[in-house]
Parts: C-alpha cells; sequence; structure tokens
C-alpha cells in the first residue's frame, strides 16, 4: 500500500512537473511569439527600460531609455511637446509631391512619416529595427494559420476631416495601394498580399501567400488615409493639399521651394517638440552650408565630406550616420574573366575599402562586410566578414585563373551626383584594380542619371559592362532577405549572370521562415557565405549621410534608416 | 511698324515651331521617364502602366502630332514628376526669373553706362585704368563663384544678406549683383571702346567748338550714336542672360524657372521640359522684338527707312 502510494505520489509529482513544464514552455512561446504580437506599453519617468535610446511617447511627449547616474536603465523626459519652437531645415531636395504611397527613401521617407501615420512605427534609434504601435495598438499571427495576420486598430481616433480611423480606413488604403491601376510605387511591397478582411470595426486581418514575417515592418511604410475624401477627391487632388494622422500637418507646399509643417492636432501618437518645421530646398551644396553658417537654416543635409572640418571648427553639430545602404558593384560573370570567381575573389582583394573612406569620404561610413547591409539590420550574419585588402593574394588568384598579365582591359560604370562621392570612389576603384598585374586599364564611364537607370534596368542602348556601380538601399525592410533575393537565378535585374542553386535554395528557405527564428539567421548566413565564396559583387563601403546643425538646437538626431527624428528636434 | 511687327510675329511662331521639334525629338532620345518615375524597386508591370499612363506607349509620329496639337493651345500636359499641369508650373515661377533678370540688366546698364564714359574720358588715369581693370575681373569670373563669393562675405562673414530664397526685399541683391557681375564688365568695356571711337568723330569737335558742355557732348550726342550698336549687342547677349539666370537661381535657390529646369531635366519630365523652354523662346524673342522697336525710336535713319 505504502508502495502504491510512494507510486501514485510519484506519478502526481511526475505528472504536475510535467503540466508544470507545459506551462512554462507554453509561458516561453507565448514570450516568444510575442515577438511579432506587440502591445502599447505604459512608460513613466523613472519606470525600468531595455533599450537605450529607445523612445516612447506618453501622453503626447517624448521619454526616451538611458542610463542614469547609478548605472540604470531608465525612461527619462526628452521633449516637452511645443517647446521646441521653429526649426528650418535646409534640404537638397524635397519630393515633387506629398505623394503617401511613392517609393519611399529618405527624404520622401521621413516626409511621409511626419503627416500620414501606418500601422506601424519602426523605431531605429538603437540602429536595430524595433517595431512600434502606431494606427495599429497591437498586431499578432493567427495561431495555426501564420500566413494571416490580425492588427487591432486604435480606438477613438479620427483624421482632421471626421472621419475615423477604423479597419475600414485601413483595408481601403491597401485596397488602392495593392490595386495594379493605381501605379502606387509601394505597391511591390504589398505584391503577396491576398486578402484583407474587416474582422470588426477596430480589426482587420490580412493574409499573404505565404508566411510574411516582415509583414508588419514593411505596414509601417504605407500610410492609412480618410477613404472617403481621398475617393471623393482622387489621388492627385488629394496629394496636393493632404490631411493624415501624422504626428505633422503640411500647411503650406511649394513643390522644389519649400515645405511648412506644423503640429497636428490630430495625431495619432505624440505632440512634436517643435510647433513648426520648414524645408526650404536650397539644391546647390556650397550654398546650403552657407545658409546654415549665415543662420538662415538650422539643419543642413547631405553636408559634402570637405565641409566637415570647418564647420566642426565652427562649432556646428555634425551627426554622421551610416547608410542602410551598400556601395557595390556588379561584376559582369556572363562570359570572359570575370566568369572565373578566381578573378571575382581577387578584384575584391584588390581593393582597399578603408582608402575609400579615409581618402574620400572623410574617414565617414563604415567597410562593407561581405554582405548586402549594414550590421544590425535584420538577417545580417556575424560568421561574414570583408574581404581585407591583400593585393599579393588578388595577383596569385589572377595567376591561379590563368589570365596573362595586362590582358585585361574592363569598364566600369558609375553614377555622378546620385551616391556619395560616386565618381571619385569610381575612379580610386578603378586605379586600385589597375594595380594588378593582371589589368592593363579600367576605363571608368560615368552615365547621367536617366541613361545609369536605363542601365541599372537593361533596357536602352548602353549594356551593362564589366563593373556596374550601385547602391543597394535597404530601405524600408531594413532586412537581407529583399537584398538577398536580387541575386537568386532569374531575378528581373540581375543580369549578370550569376547562378548559384545552393544559394537559391538557402534563400527560397529563409523567406518562408519567422523574422526572428535563428533557422532563417541560419540560412541567410548560408547564403551570405555562398555569395561571398562565388563574388558576383565587388563589395564597397556603407556610405556617410551627413547632416550639421546649430548649437542652438537640440536632439538632432537622425536614425540608421536616414531618417531625421522631426518628432523631438527643437530649438532651445 | 504693323509689317516688322507681322515679320517677327511669323518669326516667333517658327522659332517656337522649330524649338519645340527639337526638343520634342531631344528629350526623347534621352531616356524613358517611366523608370524615373518607378524608382528602383518598381516592377515590370508598374513600368509598362506608368508608360502608359503618359501615352508613351503610342508611336513617336503620334506623340508629335499631339504634341502639336497642344502647342497651339499651350497645353504641355501635366507634368509627371508634380502631378500639376506644367505650363502653370513655369508661369508661376517665370515672374521670379524675370524679376531676378530685369533688375541685374537694369543693374548692368545703371553701372557700365557711367563706368564706360568715366574710363574713357578718363582714360590714362589711373582711375580709368582701375575701371578697365575691375571690368576684365568681372569677365573673367563666371557668375556662380562671384555669388558664392558675395555669399560668403555678406551672408556668413556679415550676416547682411540673406543667402538663399526671394522672401525679403534684400534677397534679391546678391542674385542680381552676381548675374549683372559678366554683363555690367563687357559693357563696361564696350561702352569705353565706341565712346573713345566717337570722341575722335567731326561732330563732337564741332560741338565743342560751338561750345556745347562735356555733359551735353557725351550724354546727348555720343550717348544716342553708340546706343545702336549696342543695342545689337544687347539683343544677343539677352539669351544668354537668361542662360545665366538658370545658373544663378541654383547658387541662391532662387524660386524661377531654373530650378524646375534642372530637375524636369534630371527627371526627364518632358511636359515641364518643352514648357519651360517653350517660355523662355517666347521670352527671348518676345525682348529681341522689344530691341528692334528701340531701334525704331532711336535712330531716324531707320525709321525714315520703314516709313
Amino acid at each position: 500500500m505504502t508502495r502504491h502510494m510512494k507510486m501514485k505520489n510519484k506519478f502526481l509529482g511526475v505528472f504536475l512537473s510535467s503540466c508544470l513544464a507545459v506551462s512554462v514552455v507554453g509561458a516561453f512561446n507565448a514570450a516568444s511569439s510575442s515577438a511579432a504580437t506587440t502591445a502599447t506599453t505604459v512608460a513613466t519617468v523613472g519606470g525600468k527600460c531595455t533599450d537605450v535610446l529607445v523612445q516612447e511617447y506618453v501622453n503626447g511627449s517624448g521619454l526616451i531609455c538611458s542610463t542614469n547616474s547609478s548605472g540604470a536603465k531608465v525612461w527619462t523626459k526628452y521633449f516637452t511637446s511645443g517647446a521646441g519652437g521653429t526649426v528650418t531645415i535646409g534640404i537638397g531636395a524635397l519630393p515633387a509631391t506629398l505623394e503617401a504611397y511613392a517609393a519611399s527613401a529618405p527624404p520622401r521617407s521621413y516626409v511621409v512619416a511626419a503627416i500620414y501615420s501606418g500601422l506601424t512605427r519602426v523605431d531605429l534609434s538603437t540602429g536595430t529595427p524595433i517595431l512600434k504601435p502606431n494606427a495599429a495598438d497591437s498586431w499578432s499571427q493567427v495561431k495555426g494559420s501564420p500566413q494571416t495576420w490580425v492588427f487591432n486598430i486604435i480606438q477613438g481616433k479620427q483624421f482632421p476631416n471626421g472621419e475615423p480611423m477604423n479597419a475600414d480606413a485601413v483595408k481601403a488604403s491597401l485596397d488602392y495601394v495593392m490595386n495594379p491601376k493605381n501605379n502606387a510605387g509601394l505597391r511591390a511591397k504589398v505584391l503577396d498580399i491576398i486578402k484583407i478582411e474587416v474582422a470588426s470595426e477596430y480589426q482587420v486581418k490580412i493574409t499573404t501567400s505565404a508566411p510574411r514575417y516582415l509583414l508588419p515592418r514593411t505596414l509601417s511604410t504605407i500610410p492609412i488615409l480618410p477613404p472617403k475624401l481621398f475617393a471623393e477627391q482622387g489621388a492627385t487632388t488629394f496629394w496636393k493639399t493632404p490631411i493624415g494622422t501624422g504626428p505633422f500637418k503640411a500647411t503650406s507646399f511649394t513643390p522644389g521651394v519649400q515645405l511648412t509643417l506644423e503640429a497636428n492636432p490630430y495625431s495619432l501618437r505624440v505632440k512634436p517638440s517643435a510647433t513648426k518645421i520648414i524645408f526650404k530646398v536650397i539644391p546647390e551644396d556650397s550654398s546650403r552650408m552657407a545658409a546654415l553658417r549665415s543662420g538662415g537654416v538650422d539643419v543642413v543635409t547631405k553636408v559634402p565630406t570637405d565641409s566637415i572640418s570647418t564647420l566642426k571648427s565652427a562649432n556646428y553639430d555634425i551627426k554622421s550616420i551610416v547608410e542602410p545602404a551598400t556601395y557595390i558593384m556588379s561584376l559582369m560573370a556572363k562570359s570572359g574573366a570575370l566568369s572565373d570567381k578566381r578573378v571575382r575573389q581577387a578584384f575584391n582583394y584588390a581593393v582597399d575599402k578603408r582608402a575609400l573612406i579615409d581618402g574620400i569620404n572623410g574617414g565617414l561610413g563604415k567597410v562593407a562586410e561581405a554582405q548586402l547591409i549594414p550590421k544590425g539590420l535584420t538577417g545580417f550574419c556575424d560568421s561574414v566578414s570583408a574581404y581585407p585588402y591583400d593585393l599579393a593574394k588578388a595577383n596569385d588568384l589572377m595567376t591561379a585563373a590563368g589570365i596573362p598579365k595586362k590582358s585585361l582591359n574592363l569598364t566600369f560604370q558609375s553614377s555622378t551626383a546620385y551616391i556619395t562621392n560616386d565618381v571619385l570612389m569610381a575612379q580610386a576603384i578603378s586605379q586600385m584594380l589597375e594595380k594588378l598585374d593582371a589589368v592593363n586599364s579600367v576605363k571608368v564611364e560615368v552615365l547621367e542619371f536617366s541613361k545609369y537607370l536605363d542601365v541599372y534596368y537593361l533596357r536602352g542602348a548602353i549594356p551593362r559592362k564589366d563593373l556596374f556601380a550601385w547602391r543597394m538601399s535597404s530601405s524600408p525592410d531594413l532586412d537581407a532577405l529583399v537584398q538577398m533575393e536580387r541575386y537568386t537565378t532569374g531575378y528581373p535585374t540581375s543580369n549578370i549572370g550569376y547562378s548559384n542553386r545552393n544559394y537559391d535554395v538557402a534563400i527560397n528557405a529563409a523567406a518562408s521562415l519567422d523574422v526572428t527564428s535563428t533557422a532563417r539567421t541560419a540560412r541567410l548566413c548560408k547564403a551570405a557565405t555562398i555569395l561571398k565564396e562565388d563574388a558576383p559583387i565587388l563589395w564597397g563601403i556603407h556610405t556617410p549621410d551627413i547632416w550639421a546643425g546649430n548649437k542652438a538646437l537640440e536632439r538632432l538626431t537622425v536614425d540608421a534608416g536616414g531618417n531625421i527624428d522631426l518628432v523631438s528636434i527643437g530649438n532651445k | 511698324m504693323i509689317r516688322i511687327l507681322g515679320s517677327r510675329l511669323l518669326q516667333l511662331i517658327l522659332v517656337v515651331i522649330g524649338i519645340g521639334t527639337l526638343l520634342f525629338f531631344l528629350v526623347r532620345v534621352s531616356g524613358d521617364p517611366a523608370l524615373a518615375i518607378a524608382g528602383s524597386d518598381a516592377t515590370a508591370e508598374n513600368i509598362a502602366s506608368i508608360r502608359q499612363s503618359l501615352g508613351l506607349d503610342r508611336s513617336i509620329l503620334e506623340q508629335y502630332l499631339t504634341f502639336l496639337q497642344n502647342l497651339c493651345t499651350l497645353n504641355f500636359g501635366e507634368s509627371y514628376t508634380y502631378l500639376l499641369p506644367a505650363m502653370p508650373l513655369i508661369l508661376a515661377a517665370l515672374p521670379n526669373t524675370l524679376y531676378l533678370s530685369f533688375v541685374a540688366f537694369l543693374l548692368a546698364i545703371a553701372i557700365a553706362v557711367p563706368a564706360g564714359i568715366y574710363a574713357a574720358v578718363k582714360r590714362n588715369s589711373f582711375s580709368g585704368k582701375a575701371v578697365m581693370s575691375f571690368s576684365m575681373l568681372g569677365q573673367s569670373i563666371p557668375p556662380f563663384v562671384i555669388g558664392i563669393f558675395l555669399i560668403l562675405v555678406f551672408s556668413v562673414w556679415l550676416r547682411w544678406l540673406p543667402s538663399f530664397g526671394n522672401e525679403a526685399g534684400l534677397s534679391i541683391i546678391m542674385p542680381s549683383v552676381a548675374l549683372s557681375a559678366v554683363l555690367m564688365a563687357r559693357y563696361t568695356r564696350l561702352i569705353r571702346a565706341y565712346f573713345l571711337e566717337e570722341l575722335n568723330r567731326g561732330y563732337v569737335r564741332t560741338g565743342k567748338s560751338l561750345g556745347f558742355t562735356n555733359a551735353r557732348i557725351w550724354f546727348k550726342h555720343i550717348l544716342r550714336n553708340i546706343s545702336v550698336p549696342m543695342l545689337s549687342l544687347i539683343g544677343i547677349d539677352l539669351g544668354k542672360f537668361v542662360g545665366g539666370a538658370v545658373i544663378v537661381e541654383a547658387v541662391f535657390a532662387w524660386p524661377g524657372i531654373g530650378s524646375l529646369m534642372i530637375n524636369a531635366v534630371k527627371a526627364r519630365d518632358y511636359p515641364l521640359l518643352e514648357a519651360g523652354v517653350f517660355a523662355i523662346a517666347v521670352m527671348v524673342v518676345l525682348l529681341n522684338l522689344i530691341v528692334d522697336l528701340l531701334y525704331l525710336y532711336i535712330d531716324p535713319r531707320i525709321r525714315a527707312k520703314v516709313n
């Protein structure tokens, strides 16, 4: 009996332990899935936080996570709404329209984010994308159906014209972008959405053709518009005097001249520090720098590297970030010497990337690892590093490939004034490649922008030649996969003749996995390793994006996506 | 007079059609605007759809006939980049360009005439030579360099004048000085040369012997005589002057048609480019017409010939 009781107790113990273990695992799973599910967190001044630099909008104002004197990470007051006055920004170019659905890269991305709200918001303050609520309070994948996402929309908010922010508005906006007739530039980002359902007034279900873990992040770039007004006015009229629920409203806009933004009383999440932000278009670099130094503007964008020392010596605040983009050169691997991967590897060894940064970019920017995104973005692989500068090894590889001395005459196609210091970098790289014993000459062919686009799209009379320099941007996805897909077999704009079945398999496998899963990272790492070995690319650098502000300015911050933080910036 | 006006009007129509045709084919040779509009991540379907919506999928001849038809009604279509009718965009920016050009031209004349006369009558003095040295300097330095120098001195160092835009009344000073510098220097030298030539003419000696004052001889007689060749030069220079304004506008972020045109070229915005070039062509032809009419006013010999 005792033995029986002991057995029973032991069984009970095992059963309870199992239950406990299941609960713990369940809780853990729930916690894991919360990586893809976000609910509004309530931050308070002095409360604990986890990621330094991350911001939260509470009661309309901004808190920032910072380390206090005792080393603890706590929320501190970052800015007070309306205290920042007027901020004037001298900018090289503004979008020609305030269209919300055109392809999104700076400056359009931060202008659009200022006026409109997407379902989510990406906080890049720490350098790594952190998803935050915007028009959606929370979102999650449906259990058992990873293709379907549920977004819970913020309640009790409306557009400036009185239309409610709800699931209908979300559906109408996404339907518009997805309709091929509307030619929305962002349509390419939502091609795999197959169904949008209004589940309730404040809940929308979005289904994709395959599990799409980046969907909440992608939807941060697609603004939600007032559906009735947008339908009544039509897109062209609406973009002229647009309304939205972003932190600012556009009060005047003269294309190519000036854009004035003022704090938006209908903002969903935050009331900004500045009451007014004025963008003034000053295309000429030297004129823009002079405007800053004469006090005509408070901030300038795209500071030329040769102006940095002058501005620094005059105590201007210089902000340099590495653009979420990589300066690379596609190598024409279809035929000839470049079809041999040893030659392509040799080219990678022959280019001194550090010299490009120090000699041409004023020491700013970063050497690109042999990957397509900068460190910090999703899918970056720590184990794949840059080709070191090693001219001797490069020559050995060329010899091993059987390339006779002084036998190669190559053409290097470069843009002009499209990528920071593009022509100078093309000239420097061509000279570095000419140091290879087998290379006789590398001719730089500078293409004006429209011709450059023709070559990029493989249209027009000029074919893509041996080296084609371009800027691979990770914005707005900020993830490796989208960029790596460009080197899969048959990708439309990658007519360089590169194909590797193992690479294709790894990329396809990664595409169907959760963005936070280690399995996905492992597959992307495998693909990155293959790409580095095959070297269809000559990797260059992550170019710098440089801003400068005057001394009276507070909180001039530019995130890793190249977007200025318009919400917190202000004058003292 | 009516015959002159009629012939100039006919010339204007021919020039506009000629420039329009040339421009139509040149911009289309430069490439496909759909690529510039679509952006780097666009699908082939996107690009095809944009081409269709812009009418670029039709034959060149069909597009050209539509263009000529639209030219007659001054309808250049909607700008691809600004999504607004092209001509109103140009017309909105044109007053700024005309304002800048007009002030710069007046400044050039207002300074070149007395400086040229002074350099002629004081040709052997230090001050006369100094005027000529300055004019040589002005003619040698491109307007954008002068512009940057002015910004550095008057905006960055002294903080007296705004460095960009057209917001305050003072905004016009630096762009107009930069734009007028080359013309001012060129006219100073020409007026001096013409003036020196005229000083040796018989009518000047006659005037002096009759006891006319120098001021009367210089301003009433010599100036009137040299204004005829000067007008011919001004007519030729006006076209260059508008071209120079485009560069100066870029340096001072002046909201004229210059920046619009530069953006239109970059984006292959055909309608905006065509409307802009059309406006400039009409402006130059009209200004030349005004110059022709001024000939009639100044030179009685031409007036008699016409009559």
